[in-house]
């Protein structure tokens, strides 16, 4: 069955680039989209970190910071076409033997948002290789990969508890801005108040891009123990996952089946 | 008797929508329940960025929150409209269930899905606005508020018009979503700060790449904090009226030129 699965997971990567190499322009949209995004934010936190000696961060840093978590940040926005499914009832064409649903949403999330951002991960790879040095580099963007694994199964669960909310756009706005806030893409983490800071640092969204960043601006060595917190979220989600499509799929009622 | 049938229809459309919203209750609270949060969150973030500096570029925290719930109401109610979605009913061809003559085609696109949920996030921007002008103690004159009140109005159409047009682009072109990704983007961005953090390079550009940066994100809440003269915000609002002028006509052109384009009906 793990066979099976890799094998439809490499598929959709391989179908993934297929599309993207279809549509060009694209690529350079999401790249424009970025640089629009960064602009403002390079100038606000250029201000700040001029007009003030009290951040943890040098002037560059926070550039650095900020051209990392912005230009690879992703949301849920990028998948939004599938928030509807269970609720559409389009959930059943997913639910194909010998493939678990956590399975099959994990690999469209993961190579829908890998294609998406990988002209930036190598961009910024290559930016930082001349900055920070290829180690910093390098690994940067290795746990940048892992942090989106960490992603996609926290989406695959929020998407699961679609069986109970319906589309719950509320929800789903909800969870956008705790990632944005938790994961340290809209502001480091630990410039946050000790109690604030304390409790999302604890959290693992944190893993998701604060880590990488920090390990991009050399400020965080990756350790053994470092890659056991990721491989435990991973594992907590993704039983969490299966546990909410077993009670799920028992719930969910479609044509009286 | 045009303008009552119109009137008529914009009723059934908003009464459709309010029922469709109380039949989705959960998504209706959560959502005003996640906009405080929001709110809150956005407070929090900028009051540890002014624990680390006292003023920026003039600017204070007061000021900053003020600037952006203001700028967040005019975009919040254009957010109701339909017109956000017009690409989509383009390149999937549902636009052919608007082409219902004699009804304006525009007119049945505005209305389509409207979004009420959109209208009390600009009731709670406006409460906040409140909120943060008294707890801040902001100190405004009864004649500058008034010209960048009327400045707000008039130039919100200069900042949606872009929008308008890439949605229209549609009729000739399938890749619109992403350019209207970039404006989105450009603008949800541009709308947290004052314009006077960027050089002058890049507000010279925004200014020019959409009028409606300077004429309705920045100098109708500079006028109303008294930081620009009054007498810009009346400038102001003779160049927003020209634009929007300008700006509409073209548009409507553009309009009418997609619709006799489109093929989605055969």
């Amino acid at each position: 069955m793990a066979m099976y699965q890799s094998k439809y997971f490499f598929k959709l990567l391989e179908f993934q680039w297929e599309r993207t190499k279809a549509y060009p322009i694209r690529l350079i949209i999401s790249l424009s989209w970025v640089i629009f995004g960064f602009i403002p934010q390079f100038f606000f936190w250029y201000i700040i970190a001029q007009s003030t000696n009290t951040l943890p961060y040098t002037t560059k840093e926070i550039i650095l910071y900020f051209l990392f978590s912005m230009g690879l940040f992703y949301n849920l926005n990028q998948i939004n076409q599938y928030f509807n499914t269970i609720a559409r009832g389009e959930v059943v064409t997913s639910v194909i033997k010998p493939m678990s649903l956590t399975a099959n949403y994990f690999s469209i999330f993961f190579s829908t948002i890998f294609i998406n951002k990988l002209p930036n991960l190598i961009i910024i790879t290559i930016i930082g290789c001349f900055i920070v040095g290829i180690t910093s580099s390098i690994l940067a963007a290795i746990f940048f990969l892992f942090g989106l694994i960490l992603g996609c199964t926290f989406f695959v669960c929020f998407f699961l508890l679609m069986f109970w909310m319906r589309n719950n756009w509320g929800v789903k706005w909800g969870i956008d801005i705790l990632i944005l806030f938790a994961s340290g893409t809209w502001i480091p983490l630990d410039i946050l108040p000790k109690f604030w800071g304390g409790l999302l640092l604890n959290l693992p969204f944190q893993l998701m891009f604060y880590t990488p960043a920090k390990i991009f601006l050399g400020q965080i060595t990756p350790t053994f123990w470092l890659i056991l917190q990721y491989v435990f979220w991973i594992i907590i989600l993704y039983i969490i996952a299966r546990i909410l499509e077993y009670y799920g799929l028992k719930y969910y009622e479609q044509l009286g089946g | 008797m045009q303008s009552e049938q119109y009137w008529r229809v914009f009723k059934k459309s908003l009464k459709a929508s309010f029922l469709t919203a109380l039949e989705y209750r959960a998504d209706f609270y959560s959502s005003i329940i996640i906009q405080i949060i929001y709110f809150i969150i956005q407070f929090l973030f900028f009051s540890i960025i002014f624990s680390h500096i006292t003023i920026l570029k003039g600017w204070g925290l007061g000021d900053l929150l003020f600037l952006i719930f203001l700028n967040d109401v005019g975009l919040t109610l254009f957010e109701v409209t339909g017109i956000r979605g017009m690409y989509y009913l383009v390149i999937t061809g549902q636009l052919n269930t608007k082409l219902v003559k004699p009804k304006d085609t525009f007119f049945l696109i505005a209305l389509e899905e409207l979004s009420i949920n959109s209208i009390f996030f600009a009731i709670c921007d406006i409460i906040l606005l409140f909120f943060v002008a008294t707890y801040f103690s902001l100190s405004m004159s009864f004649l500058p508020f008034i010209v960048g009140l009327i400045l707000y109005v008039i130039s919100l159409p200069l900042l949606v018009l872009p929008i308008m047009f890439i949605e229209t682009l549609s009729f000739f072109w399938g890749e619109t979503e992403g350019l209207l990704g970039i404006y989105h983007s450009m603008i949800f961005s541009i709308k947290e700060y004052p314009l006077s953090i960027f050089n002058k390079f890049f507000i010279i550009l925004f200014s020019i790449l959409s009028p409606g940066i300077l004429l309705h994100l920045f100098l109708p809440a500079a006028i109303i904090l008294g930081k620009i003269d009054p007498v810009w915000g009346l400038w102001g609002i003779l160049a927003s009226i020209a634009f929007d002028i300008i700006g509409i006509y073209l548009f409507y052109k553009f309009f009418k030129y997609g619709l006799k384009k489109y093929e989605g009906y055969g």
